[in-house]
């Protein structure tokens, strides 16, 4: 009985320590974002409508945001900050491929998305797709986003979205994530340790 | 007669102009981050306790306020159709300050240099026209520094 006691709590003990080791974000709903829960899975396109999948990237670094075109302020200011990073990188840079994943499918087409994200960087790569295209990109990285009507507004809707840079290993695998205000040194101090 | 009703008209308008005048805007700038879309930041500093009431362009289909938050890891961007002032003290609608303007559906391409004429509303201090001096932005900067690639030749799409 002591031994079945003993043993039950050493496994409570290393999920604890597992949790607590494992990196891990806030989901907006609250919810722990854990490595297990976060893939690189989706299917969307970019200029001239070019489909681009996840499993085609295998073998490359992602460097990913989601966000949408008609963000003044935020989504400029991360896609600054990581091509700044980016260029800064030197030969690393060559192993990762940044992504702009928009939110809005709405207005943002494949080649608005792809359009605005190589002005912030040659690089980058705006995707785009279907609503269910992009509900099924943002699902496999748990990114929360919604559509939030104003029709007080000339914009008639803003897009709230989860505000983090995610990176992803060669096969798609969470490696880590940063907020969106991440300072510039700390973002290349994460892709120096993780890109090989 | 005539001459004391254009006398005394002329004599409002200046009355007016001067007390709209004790509204302050520092550092007024706009960037164009889409041709579809521009931002604009300014620190505001009203003589009088005041409120910000509407704000018109002809510049662009609408200028609008905007709050940009981050609530639980969520970005999250609302209209505001008002902006309370006390008197004396200034109000950055800047990054810093959790605001901006949002220039909507700009009617011209604009290019770093120019200028945006945008018209203040305010229920005191009354009309108040400023000149927003349009700047480089996040993207002309990134480009600048992407070895070469620039602004100029971006597709005008809405």
């Amino acid at each position: 009985m002591k031994k079945i006691v003993i043993s039950w709590l050493l496994c409570v003990l290393a999920l604890v320590a597992l949790l607590a080791f494992a990196g891990h974000g806030v989901l907006p709903q609250g919810e722990e974002l854990s490595e297990a829960q976060v893939k690189a899975d989706f299917t969307l396109a970019t200029a001239d409508n070019k489909v681009v999948r996840s499993q085609d990237l295998k073998g490359s670094y992602l460097l990913v945001y989601f966000g949408f075109t008609h963000c003044p302020d935020v989504c400029p200011t991360t896609l600054l900050l990581m091509s700044n990073v980016i260029d800064e990188l030197g030969d690393k840079a060559t192993k990762i491929k940044p992504l702009f994943i928009s939110v809005d499918p709405e207005r943002d087409t494949p080649k608005i998305a792809a359009e605005y994200a190589s002005h912030f960087n040659k690089s980058f790569i705006g995707l785009s797709g279907t609503p269910e295209q992009v509900k099924h990109a943002a699902d496999s990285f748990k990114v929360y986003y919604s559509k939030v009507e104003d029709k007080s507004s000339a914009l008639g809707y803003v897009v709230d979205h989860s505000g983090f840079i995610y990176l992803m290993g060669k096969n798609g695998e969470y490696l880590a994530h940063f907020p969106a205000n991440v300072s510039d040194q700390e973002l290349k101090q994460g892709l120096q340790h993780y890109v090989k | 007669m005539l001459n004391k009703t254009l006398l005394a008209l002329a004599a409002m308008l200046v009355a007016t102009a001067a007390y709209a005048c004790g509204t302050d805007f520092k550092n007024p700038t706009v960037s164009f981050v889409t041709p579809s879309m521009g931002v604009g930041y300014a620190t505001i500093t009203a003589k009088d306790n005041d409120t910000l009431t509407a704000i018109r362009s002809g510049c662009c289909e609408a200028v609008e306020l905007h709050t940009s938050t981050m609530e639980d890891g969520v970005m999250k961007m609302r209209k505001l159709d008002t902006l309370e002032l006390k008197a004396g003290k200034p109000v950055a609608v800047t990054k810093a300050g959790n605001m901006h303007f949002m220039l909507i559906n700009p009617r011209e391409t604009y290019k770093p240099g120019d200028t945006v004429y945008i018209n203040f509303t305010f229920a005191k201090a009354g009309e108040h026209m400023q000149t927003f001096t349009v700047g480089g932005g996040k993207r002309a900067k990134a480009a600048a520094k992407s070895k070469g690639h620039d602004m100029e030749g971006m597709d005008h799409h809405h």
